[in-house]
């Protein structure tokens, strides 16, 4: 072999260099033709958006008609701009605005673009449809049930999508369905969860009678995991949903898994049922879970009953310093605790100072 | 007297409210000019005073919020004469407060109806008026 | 005398191999990566799209930023810190015991006083002497504390964070403003994600207007520009490459976003190593294989973090010979997993490409120079031999590094000029007289300081960019 690569080494050489000749020409002309392609498209887009903007400014103000903005669509890099914008704008506005920009995206075309892509197999591509689905004043039941279907998809983007579009159109069972495959899903993230029962709130009746008993059938599901039920409990919070409190009062029980069990302790203090302090005494301030300990102490400061406060003491040397804080913080808001008294009955009483500091400061009371 | 010639700023960074805004605004006769950038708006505010400022939270270079500071701590600017309404997606309690704290008159939170949006600038134009 | 003729002759077949071998795999990476970027920006449109940015619902970030004697850049970077576009996020300053003004000049601009604020220990660091906190920043922090290297100053920063997740930065890097955001898809994108990291490029060259990108150029001289296209080389496309195959063990310690509590499970970052960065994501592989607990690390082409690259061979190389004993240090730590079947596609390959074409590819390139020129002195091999090798390595060099200014082009075009992505071909090019070989010394330089045991970071001069 060497003999071989001795012998013909100069053609070889030859042949290495008109490789990278090429290669280098080749770099050069794709460059500078993906500029000039590119630069041309960015050209004419800010034309567009330029133009398309102004239409749909004064369409939005309501001095321009939904067919004058229609006549100025013609191709396909038409409506991509059109769409990018009416996004845009749709995310700052509310009330007679929205629904104008909303007509604006039933034009025909884009609904058969969109359509089109919906048929796709590309999961991407399939996603964004759902989501300009959902962005539609109404779909067909048809496309309601296909939805339905795509949120039950191992695919997380594709079924957070579709999710999103059959809660602003389908009927309360179909929305059900959609929400019970995404909790199923494990891959989809909390954040995506919680987007999709704030959108499902958002287009509920008004006291979200249904809306918190479909919440509390898949609180029950034995099939959604400990975590997810949390979220779902945390949610009956965020959205201030306070006549979820008979459910909860039904379900709470001292023996679930301690997730779930904290996230009930925490809104039920919110909600003030001092029915749980017994327990919390007894049960949750001894619990082997830091987060249940954590739980019982911000309760106690919440309800502020006297007959918490040697519990509270008591919490002031847990092993975690989390309990130790919320301890601190739910004493300090006693009025008939001596604060500086406290200094004798910790192991730590400097690491006391610097949460006290702390607190206090953020109470307003402090430097 | 609300419907006077004002001269109003319109610092936001998403081009496509702000150009709705200024063609509202213009369309109701005042003198609108759009800044996106933090550091330039200041620079600008600075100059001219403007009777309005309708000021975004979220911007390149320098929040709202440092804008505000800014011209609370100069010595030679005297905010009394600007009123200025804070429009973002910023809309906790403490962003709120905050942002009066540092004497914004209005705070309204994104997404906004132009309607509410056209009042209370009315209302506060109409204050600036009076005083 | 003919078994060293054959021995040679073996020796100069198994180099052209190795050779053959490591600028294959290195090419199948960057190809790898078109395909991860392309995916990628598809997912961020999407993103755009969905509106889930525009909710509170994210999680919460605390930004941490170690500073030792930065008093020239401090007040800057700090300032760019606290204006990025997300909701929810803390800035925590960590003043390393510096001999300089870095606290002043922070107390002087940001209107700072001591405030109480409980800071559990829950990694052990260095004592924390003082905590402030800022009336005109709600969400700055800056904490004081003694000396004790850029890993206990992220630890006491981890301590003092009271959020979900953890963003360490440097200070000689300048974030974009969308960066938060951005790295924060692929939290949203997957439950089990743990740490992404993100695209560091050179700032040279560059011009800055508050803190922002303004103008992207190539820098000047030939050591930055070089350097221009291995960052696009190794950081951009060979870690796309790496996120494609699932297999990331790197995320810049300039840039990268990790769950506080999963840090705070495997004890925060080592202190008693040079290539911290390194070493804290091998051990959340580590600690998540060993668990058996589903997990992801990512790596995302989009958000991006300019920094500011040596511009002497001096600094560049103290930095290299670091980075190379960081990567042994690591590398060696974790000898358990290499070629373990236990740790899947990590174990057998990520690991074994990081020790063998990472960490020993200088030793072996230069005992391929060694062993080439001996081999042409003996008349084993004649001088067109002696050069056919030197244009294919080169030949080899050029394509990887060609094919990634092509990729950086046909993906991000972030250069504004085509005259500047022309310099970036030439310098293709040019890298491979000089550069690589400097690089190849400077990096066997850190392999022998490792072996003999040099712990040092080395010292870093700054010049200022922003």
């Amino acid at each position: 072999m060497i003999e071989l690569i001795n012998d013909h080494a100069f053609s070889f050489i030859y042949y290495v260099l008109l490789v990278m000749a090429a290669l280098t020409l080749f770099v050069l002309v794709t460059t500078v033709i993906s500029r000039w392609y590119s630069e041309r498209r960015t050209y004419r887009r800010e034309l567009l958006e330029e133009e398309l903007g102004e239409k749909i400014v004064s369409y939005v103000s309501g001095d321009l008609s939904l067919e004058e903005v229609q006549n100025s669509l013609h191709n396909r890099l038409d409506y991509q701009v059109m769409l990018k914008l009416v996004y845009k704008l749709e995310k700052s506005l509310e009330g007679v605005e929205e629904k104008r920009l909303q007509e604006l995206m039933e034009v025909e075309a884009t609904r058969d673009h969109f359509l089109k892509r919906f048929k796709s197999d590309d999961v991407i591509l399939k996603a964004k449809a759902c989501l300009y689905m959902s962005r539609r004043k109404s779909i067909q039941k048809e496309s309601v049930r296909e939805m339905v279907k795509l949120s039950a998809s191992r695919e997380p983007i594709l079924a957070y999508a579709a999710a999103t579009a059959v809660i602003a159109h389908g009927s309360m069972g179909q929305k059900a369905t959609a929400l019970r495959s995404v909790l199923y899903n494990r891959e989809i993230s909390r954040m995506a969860i919680g987007d999709l029962f704030v959108k499902f709130s958002r287009y509920g009746e008004e006291y979200h009678i249904r809306e918190m008993e479909v919440i509390s059938a898949m609180i029950e599901d034995p099939k959604v995991v400990p975590e997810r039920k949390a979220i779902l409990i945390r949610i009956f919070d965020e959205l201030e949903y306070y006549h979820s409190l008979e459910f909860l009062l039904e379900y709470y029980r001292p023996d679930h898994p301690p997730v779930v069990m904290k996230a009930l302790i925490n809104l039920l203090a919110k909600f003030g049922v001092e029915e749980i302090l017994p327990d919390i005494h007894q049960n949750f301030s001894v619990s082997n879970d830091p987060e249940i300990r954590k739980a019982a102490a911000d309760a106690m400061g919440f309800f502020k009953k006297e007959e918490s406060i040697p519990v509270l003491k008591r919490l002031l040397n847990d092993a975690d310093y989390r309990v130790r804080y919320a301890a601190a913080s739910g004493l300090a808001g006693y009025d008939q605790v001596d604060l500086m008294g406290l200094r004798n009955e910790v192991s730590d009483p400097e690491e006391l100072d610097k949460l006290m500091g702390e607190i206090l400061a953020e109470k307003g009371w402090g430097g | 007297m609300a419907d006077k010639k004002k001269n109003i700023l319109v610092v936001e960074d998403e081009k496509m409210t702000a150009r709705l805004i200024v063609y509202r605004l213009k369309s109701l006769g005042h003198d609108v000019l759009h800044i996106e950038d933090g550091v330039d708006a200041l620079k600008w505010i600075k100059e001219n005073s403007p009777d309005v400022i309708v000021l975004d939270v979220m911007l390149p270079g320098m929040s709202g919020f440092e804008i505000l500071e800014n011209l609370r701590d100069d010595d030679e600017f005297d905010l009394s004469n600007t009123r200025v309404l804070m429009l973002s997606t910023k809309s906790r309690a403490e962003d709120i407060s905050r942002g009066f704290g540092l004497g914004a008159v209005e705070y309204l939170p994104k997404p906004f109806k132009m309607d509410e949006f056209l009042l209370r600038l009315q209302r506060i134009m109409a204050e600036n008026e009076s005083t | 005398m003919a078994w060293i003729t054959d021995l040679l002759i073996a020796a100069n077949i198994l180099a052209l191999l190795y050779f053959l071998v490591v600028n294959g795999s290195y090419i199948t990476l960057i190809l790898l990566s078109w395909l991860q970027v392309r995916e990628s920006r598809r997912q961020d449109n999407l993103f755009d799209l969905s509106g889930l940015f525009d909710t509170d619902l994210y999680r919460s970030a605390s930004i941490l930023a170690p500073a030792y004697n930065e008093e020239i850049s401090i007040v800057e970077s700090t300032r760019t810190l606290l204006n990025l576009q997300f909701s929810n996020y803390e800035v925590i300053v960590i003043n390393d015991g510096s001999t300089d003004r870095t606290l002043d000049k922070l107390i002087e601009n940001f209107d700072l006083r001591e405030i109480d604020r409980y800071i559990p220990k829950r990694l052990e660091t260095e004592l924390v002497r003082r905590v402030f906190g800022s009336k005109k920043h709600p969400n700055l922090y800056v904490i004081d504390k003694e000396n004790g290297g850029k890993a206990d100053a992220l630890n006491a920063g981890i301590n003092a964070s009271r959020k979900d997740l953890i963003f360490s930065v440097d200070s000689d890097s300048l974030l974009e403003e969308d960066v938060l955001k951005r790295m924060l898809t692929a939290f949203t994108l997957d439950q089990e994600t743990v740490a992404v990291g993100g695209v560091v490029r050179v700032a040279n060259g560059c011009t800055f207007r508050h803190g922002v990108v303004d103008s992207v150029r190539v820098p000047d001289s030939y050591i930055e520009r070089a350097q221009a296209v291995e960052y696009l080389r190794s950081f951009l496309f060979g870690r796309s490459s790496w996120d494609y195959l699932d297999s990331l063990l790197i995320i810049s310690g300039a840039f990268g976003v990790f769950d506080r509590e999963a840090v705070i499970r495997i004890g925060g970052y080592l202190t008693d190593t040079v290539g911290e960065d390194m070493e804290l994501v091998v051990r959340l592989h580590r600690y998540y294989i060993d668990n058996k607990i589903p997990y992801r690390i990512r790596f995302l082409p989009h958000p991006v973090c300019w920094t500011e690259v040596p511009d002497n061979r001096k600094t560049l190389g103290r930095q290299r010979n670091r980075w190379h004993r960081g990567l042994a240090d690591t590398l060696f730590r974790h000898r358990k997993m290499l070629l373990n079947p236990k740790y899947g596609r990590l174990g057998l390959f990520a690991m074994p490409f990081f020790l063998f074409v990472e960490l020993l590819s200088p030793v072996i390139e230069l005992a391929g120079y060694v062993l080439f020129i001996v081999s042409w002195l003996l008349g084993v091999i004649n001088f067109t031999f002696f050069l056919l090798f030197f244009t294919v390595a080169l030949l080899l060099g050029v394509i990887m590094s060609v094919l990634s200014v092509l990729l950086e082009e046909l993906t991000m075009k972030k250069y504004d000029r085509v005259r500047d992505v022309m310099v970036l071909v030439l310098y293709a090019f040019l890298e491979n007289f000089g550069y690589r070989q400097m690089h190849v010394w400077w990096r066997f330089r850190g392999l022998i300081d490792f072996i003999r045991g040099k712990k040092e970071w080395g010292k870093m001069v700054r010049k200022k960019t922003f």
